[in-house]
């Protein structure tokens, strides 16, 4: 079920009703029916996954807990790993490392539950697999150190796991912060069912009218950017920019407004993201649960930055890199990864030790020069392909690459991208060469943007909450009008629902 | 608690008023250039029931023509037109739509419109799996969101909310597949499935175009018609519903390639187009509804497309077909 659509719209109302109405005991057992229907409608077959991970995390922690023997808890904790992130494996990115689409096609036939296999991957990637791996997996971490005390009940755990708000795109939660609040008991008040709704409407406007309305926009630009001109290429990498802000940082206020209407606070994702001074600042603003995550359970585990410069250097460069991976079975993801993992060094080497605050033009620079490393990086994460990322690129800057460049790029790519990228080449020939842009709607772009301005570093609902009851309407209204009328007609899920 | 359910009705009575207002400033704005972009068909449906005594329902094949060797490039429902001086023909039609879209339509004809005839084209092909679940199918359903029933707003929020049929081309390959793969046919192995029979060898190897296009007839013409099968569900509804309205009902059975089906696939196939072709000629004379069958009307020559197999004629294919209804017509009059 997405959130922008009929069925959520239906279904959220009975939820928080039946929330309020059932007693403080039931409310869990609601919550948890709530979430698997919730995710069952997308395929219930997968279901079966997030029952597996929530069973093995929620056995793995409580082994670790019955046992005082360090060995003992460091076994579990490898069988909750490696049969979480198998499973992420086997379903994200076997396809990626075997190098083959069609690897188990000459093994039909010769054994049943081969075509079996072959029929689940078929389904593709379950959705929001990488954003429940991780939440489960930082839990038996925090159990494993002794952070928190495990779960005792399988059906609150299970809560824990699917709690539908954030389980298919985030923010990744913590145990220690999402699980009393889920379950400590939660009055009717009408500041959360407000600031809720404010948080969805705002996302629904960010999501439907602003992201929905980019992507059919530059889609065209990505698929075949030598058809267009250098401008629109330039233009169309900042529009991803503004649509793939506007779209998971739509999703993630959604998902924030809909705990926030059962009295939990999830934690902020985003906080102008594009006003970082520096890629360091950056990272601190953009999908701030799972930077954080990276750095809790794989960057200070590596040693931080008490190891030598080289070792610093290289587990900065580790953390990045798994971050690309991470976003998807990709090279282009591995690239962006990389990039910004240099570009954080790259600043690193020259204020790593400096503190001081940065202001005026220093800042103004800092602001301009990391959105534009941002978007170089953008690029490559847009680009289904390195070697039409390298295109987009070419155009942008202004040059016509070799013929052997591209098949260069395509042997780096896999086996048969070859092919790919002589279709790039070929449907250049015929393909469209402007974008076509409906004015009107750059009276939601401007409002979007105005509004962005105003709110900074605060949050819609922090920033209304201000406001005069008539400006406050009055803003609704626009919004509204502007949801109801003015969204993109073509389907497109949320992009972070892939990973 | 009395406070705060105060507080949320007042709220939600703003709501309300917010969307009734926003529904006024949608119609006198945006809301022709919505339909426009999203959904032409509803402008050329909203004329038709305004003008015509005949709406013509119809896909592709109704206007399709080849603009090297036809004389004539006009569509079937204009030649009917032509034909027919005291009725108005109107046709309403575009690529790959279905059964499930003109009933959708026919439900919006209103009592004051001067239609009193309803001619829909029966595309025996509409009706198996390569057509139900083509990829096509979202953009169609897509459009169908403006052609219900509901304030302009709600119709266009609903299209935002992408309240459709969303069908993935990976989702509709499964189900194609799936359909191939285990529907039973009247036949033994190796005829007993589409995905059997496509096997089977036949014009050389895979990729031949004579093997692509015997196995595109077989994928597109061989399957089992019952009442279960989602069209005839809707062309069930289109019945009732033209019953209900007093509205004169005829079903024109389109013309498929059978001398070029036999050819490359063999008699097993015709027979089994001809056994669901009975069936749906005496189900729907049997309702009470007009068929003109003009399945095996066309030789092989009057078929446009050489590549896949399709209702799409050349304009001497299109003149016989508009002059079975125009018979149809005159003969009524």
């Amino acid at each position: 079920m997405l959130f922008d659509s009929l069925q959520f719209l239906i279904f959220l109302p009975l939820v928080i009703i039946l929330y309020y109405l059932l007693p403080h005991k039931m409310r869990w057992v609601l919550l948890l029916v709530a979430s698997y229907i919730f995710y069952g409608t997308w395929k219930a077959e997968f279901l079966i996954l997030i029952a597996y991970s929530t069973i093995v995390d929620y056995v793995a922690a409580r082994q670790m807990d019955r046992t005082e023997l360090r060995i003992r808890k460091r076994i579990w904790l490898t069988i909750s790993l490696l049969s979480n992130f198998g499973v992420l494996f086997i379903f994200k990115y076997f396809n990626f490392f075997i190098g083959r689409q069609d690897f188990f096609i000459d093994f039909v036939g010769q054994h049943p539950k081969v075509e079996w296999f072959t029929g689940v991957l078929e389904y593709g990637i379950p959705v929001g697999i990488s954003f429940y791996t991780f939440q489960t997996v930082g839990y038996t971490i925090d159990v494993y150190r002794g952070k928190v005390k495990p779960e005792k009940n399988l059906g609150k755990f299970a809560l824990f796991v699917s709690y539908f708000p954030q389980l298919v795109a985030g923010p990744i939660e913590r145990y220690g912060h999402l699980r009393p609040q889920i379950f400590a008991h939660h009055k009717l008040n009408y500041e959360s069912l407000s600031n809720g709704f404010r948080l969805i409407l705002y996302g629904l406007f960010i999501k439907m009218v602003i992201a929905d309305n980019i992507a059919p926009l530059i889609d065209p630009v990505y698929a075949n950017p030598l058809a267009f001109d250098q401008a629109t290429n330039i233009l169309s990498v900042l529009l991803f920019s503004l649509q793939i802000y506007a779209d998971f940082h739509g999703y993630s206020l959604i998902a924030i407004g809909v705990a926030k209407m059962m009295g939990v606070n999830l934690m902020d994702n985003f906080k102008a993201p594009y006003f970082a001074h520096s890629i360091q600042n950056f990272w601190s603003r953009w999908h701030i649960s799972l930077s954080t995550w990276f750095r809790d359970y794989l960057y200070i585990p590596l040693g931080g930055n008490r190891m030598s410069y080289f070792r610093w250097v290289l587990n900065i460069l580790i953390v990045f890199i798994v971050s690309g991976v991470w976003h998807g079975a990709n090279f282009t993801f591995i690239i962006w990864g990389a990039i910004h993992g240099l570009l954080y060094l790259s600043e690193q080497i020259f204020t790593r030790h400096r503190k001081t605050e940065i202001t005026g033009v220093r800042k103004a620079f800092g602001i301009t020069k990391t959105f534009l490393l941002v978007n170089v990086a953008w690029l490559f994460f847009r680009s289904d392909t390195l070697s039409k990322a390298y295109l987009s690129l070419a155009k942008i800057i202004g040059f016509t690459p070799s013929a052997k460049t591209y098949q260069n790029i395509g042997h780096m790519e896999n086996a048969t991208s070859n092919q790919k990228v002589e279709n790039v080449l070929n449907s250049s020939v015929t393909a469209q060469t402007e974008l076509v842009f409906d004015p009107i709607l750059i009276i939601p772009l401007l409002a979007f943007i105005v509004l962005e301005l105003i709110i900074q570093k605060n949050r819609f609902d922090q920033v209304i909450n201000k406001t005069s009851f008539t400006v406050r309407w009055l803003i609704y209204s626009c919004l509204i009008y502007f949801v109801m009328t003015m969204s993109g007609a073509e389907f497109y899920q949320f992009i972070y629902f892939q990973f | 608690m009395k406070d705060l359910w105060k507080k949320i009705s007042i709220r939600v009575l703003l709501l309300g008023m917010i969307v009734i207002l926003s529904n006024y400033l949608y119609r006198y704005t945006t809301y022709e250039k919505d339909i426009a972009e999203n959904s032409p068909l509803w402008l050329e449906f909203q004329n038709a029931v305004a003008e015509a005594d005949v709406i013509y329902f119809s896909s592709s094949p109704n206007a399709a023509y080849s603009d090297i060797y036809d004389d004539d490039n006009r569509s079937i429902s204009k030649m009917v037109d032509d034909d027919l001086n005291d009725l108005k023909v109107i046709s309403v039609d575009t690529g790959a739509i279905h059964a499930d879209i003109f009933k959708t339509l026919i439900r919006r004809i209103p009592e004051s419109s001067p239609v009193n005839s309803v001619v829909v084209h029966l595309n025996y092909r509409s009706f198996g799996a390569g057509w139900m679940y083509s990829n096509l199918e979202s953009s169609i359903q897509k459009q169908a969101v403006f052609y219900h029933d509901r304030p302009a707003i709600i119709n266009r929020f609903l299209l935002g909310l992408n309240h459709y049929d969303v069908l993935s081309e990976k989702e509709g390959k499964r189900k194609m597949d799936h359909l191939w793969e285990t529907e039973e046919l009247p036949f033994e192995f190796p005829r007993n499935t589409v995905e059997n029979w496509c096997k089977l060898d036949k014009w050389g190897g895979y990729g031949t175009p004579e093997r692509t296009l015997a196995d595109s007839y077989i994928k597109n013409f061989a399957f089992v018609l019952d009442e279960e099968n989602p069209r005839i569900q809707d062309f069930d509804e289109i019945v009732e519903l033209c019953n209900e309205k007093n509205l004169d009902l005829i079903f024109v059975l389109l013309p498929e390639n059978l001398e070029q089906a036999e050819e490359l696939v063999g008699k097993e196939l015709i027979q089994l187009m001809t056994t669901n072709k009975n069936w749906l000629v005496d189900r729907y004379e049997g309702s009470g509804v007009t068929v003109i069958d003009n399945f095996s009307l066309l030789p092989d020559s009057s078929f446009l497309e050489r590549d896949f197999p399709s209702e799409h004629y050349y304009d001497e294919g299109r003149q016989a077909i508009a002059q079975s209804i125009v018979n149809y017509f005159k003969q009524r009059n």
